[in-house]
């Protein structure tokens, strides 16, 4: 041992004064508080091999389809020039479904360990004791967590791109596609974290995502198809398209269909661009139409996440609750 | 000096069961003070409290002035906590785990550096600066933890057993450690198991059982407080009958409550005389023609007066523990 000195002579500068700031309300400035989480966190994602190998499996899948794409348009004898757009087309609709799907299934799983693994390690009790936010906790999980994630779709980018050396996707489609991606992390992101704040354990959280994210997107359209059907074969009004503003499918459909008229994949789509064209389905039963969803879904997406990290802030720890009343219940833990 | 740490009335209750009962506490600044007590006496709940990790049923606690109830993160600013059971980041190295913390705390960048630099030293661990935190030894983990606990410079420091699992050398290592901080300034509530230690480093202990305080201040004034006599031992040259011979004469003397035998032929007498008393006693006995090789009482230490003190405690119905304090 020897005669240091640890650190903190009280020393005033620009950080030290915006943190004292924060500190009047005894917390720290939520900017760096979220950094520290972040960094942290990307640090140990990013370490080893591991990411490198993933990384470099998905984005070599990603061009395996590319070419397989490029070596079909190869075998036509003449590309027109509505053809070529095609081709551009459906190589960027291939790529954003399969961005979309990777998200749906990636972002839950991502998440769903981000507060749990800090229980399971027993890491969680040092950092509580920090006066950094529960919402700063949070936000800093699912921003790391989901950094990796945007890291994946923004590798995606580059490839959807070739799309523009075939024509028929404007610029504004591809932002606004992959904003609906991001968006669509965030969500699905932010449903992860709550799980793992409120399950306390990876396992169950994991678990419990999948199932809510499963429900949202297959559930939620399954039973609007269900009952579209009856719907339709009664005559009746079809329910609400509000069952499908959580399904990110939908919505990259609608906004590729809104865009290419022609290039309409789904069921629902199929219907939108029908009423467009006033014969199928009939037109008054419709609750949708074409590139009016997608924003609305989108917003969904941001108050889904907004909802998730209010609960995962609530969740975090008894101690850390924001309470309305100054009534307290003792916190249902063991004693130790 | 002043309280830094004060518990007023403190209770937590997890359904039925109580886990601390109206717990009252005062520490002063600048103090090392033991937290003692058998298992599920209530020393770890007490100190979660404390560090804000959870919320007590009723009652308050201030950490330099701040309420843990009011101002949880106020408190939060103050105190290191080590907790008793703790783990550490995968893939991450000792620098950037004591990073991570300084920036939890918002302490620039520009000062982070040498911080880090100087805890490392201080806890021992400077040239394993670029190791990673999980291929360290248990006792490096747990400096590394006690140096976490310091980069915001808190006045108060919370350490739950931080001996548990420690080598007779990391031990050793700690206590210097602590003494060390100590002697910056630092007010250390520490809770153990191992009592002899406690005794070695602490200037006040409390021992507590079932959540209450029995006794409370330094060592010797506890056992001050409670000495109702004292017992001493007393070693005879010679064979059984003479053993037995001195043994009938201090049951008969002044001041001897109570006399005994001990396998080894010490003759233990429960005494309740002071100093000047018991040399009246030895005199006496070598005036008799007691041959004693020995003639000693025998030590009070923080294990016994733990003993004594929980001992009273034992037959007690719980909320009719009466305190020593």
């Amino acid at each position: 041992m020897n005669d240091a000195v640890p650190a903190a002579e009280p020393a005033v500068d620009a950080g030290e004064t915006a943190h004292r700031r924060a500190g009047q309300r005894g917390d720290s400035p939520l900017g760096a508080a979220i950094a520290a989480i972040w960094i942290r966190e990307l640090r140990a994602r990013m370490r080893g091999k591991k990411a490198f190998i993933f990384l470099t499996f998905y984005l070599s899948l990603l061009v395996g389809l590319l070419w397989l794409a490029l070596r079909g348009a190869e075998q036509t004898v003449y590309l027109g020039a509505l053809q070529q757009v095609e081709i551009g087309r459906g190589i960027f609709t291939a790529v954003i479904f399969i961005e979309t799907l990777v998200v749906v299934a990636l972002a839950p799983a991502y998440t769903a360990g981000a507060i749990s693994q800090e229980h399971e390690r027993q890491t969680f009790d040092l950092l509580s004791v920090t006066p950094i936010t529960s919402l700063s906790i949070v936000a800093g999980k699912l921003l790391s967590s989901l950094s990796y994630l945007v890291l994946l779709i923004g590798l995606s980018i580059p490839i959807a791109s070739v799309a523009f050396f075939f024509g028929g996707i404007g610029a504004e489609i591809v932002l606004a596609a992959y904003a609906l991606l991001v968006v669509t992390a965030i969500g699905y992101g932010a449903l992860g974290v709550a799980c793992s704040a409120v399950a306390k354990r990876t396992q169950p959280a994991t678990v419990a995502a999948f199932l809510i994210t499963v429900v949202l997107v297959v559930g939620a359209t399954a039973a609007w198809g269900v009952m579209t059907g009856m719907a339709d074969a009664e005559r009746r009004p079809r329910p609400p398209d509000a069952l499908l503003l959580l399904n990110p499918f939908v919505a990259q459909a609608d906004l590729l269909c809104a865009a290419t008229a022609s290039t309409c994949l789904t069921g629902i789509t199929v219907g939108v661009d029908g009423a467009r064209d006033g014969n199928f389905p009939p037109p008054d039963l419709l609750a949708l139409e074409a590139g009016g969803f997608w924003p609305r879904s989108l917003a969904s997406f941001l108050a889904l996440a907004g909802v998730m990290i209010a609960v995962a802030t609530q969740a975090l720890a008894p101690s850390r609750r924001l309470r309305l009343s100054t009534r307290r219940r003792a916190a249902a833990e063991p004693p130790r | 000096m002043s309280s830094i740490v004060r518990t007023m009335g403190l209770v937590k209750r997890y359904d039925r069961t109580v886990a601390v009962g109206g717990l009252d506490l005062e520490v002063a600044q600048g103090e090392i003070f033991g937290l003692v007590g058998p298992n599920g006496a209530g020393k770890t709940t007490t100190l979660r409290i404390l560090a804000t990790l959870l919320e007590p049923t009723s009652g308050d606690a201030e950490i330099a002035g701040a309420s843990v109830r009011r101002n949880p993160n106020e408190v939060r600013r103050v105190l290191g906590f080590m907790p008793d059971v703790f783990g550490v980041y995968d893939d991450m190295k000792v620098w950037e785990y004591l990073d991570f913390f300084a920036r939890c705390y918002g302490i620039p960048s520009a000062r982070r550096r040498q911080m880090i630099s100087d805890l490392l030293e201080l806890v021992d661990l400077g040239d394993k600066r670029d190791s990673y935190v999980q291929g360290l030894s248990r006792g490096m983990q747990q400096r590394l933890c006690l140096a976490h606990t310091l980069v915001h410079d808190p006045s108060v420091l919370l350490l739950d057993e931080p001996a548990s699992g420690l080598d007779p050398r990391a031990r050793v290592e700690l206590r210097e450690l602590l003494r060390e901080l100590r002697s910056l300034g630092k007010t250390i509530l520490i809770s153990s198991h191992i009592l002899p230690e406690l005794e070695e480093l602490c200037t006040s202990v409390a021992i507590i059982d079932r959540g209450k305080v029995l006794a409370q201040g330094r060592v010797a004034e506890i056992e001050q407080r409670l000495r109702v006599g004292a017992v001493l031992r007393v070693r005879v040259l010679g064979d059984d009958l003479e053993v037995a011979a001195a043994h009938q004469h201090f049951a008969a003397a002044a001041h001897v409550a109570s006399s005994s035998i001990l396998a080894d032929g010490t003759i233990e007498l429960g005494f309740r005389g002071d100093d000047e008393a018991s040399a009246r006693l030895l005199a006496g006995a070598v005036g008799a023609g007691i041959r004693i090789i020995s003639f000693a009482r025998a030590a009070s230490d923080l294990e016994e007066l733990f003993l004594q003190v929980t001992a009273r405690n034992q037959d007690e119905p719980r909320d009719q523990v009466p305190a020593l304090s």
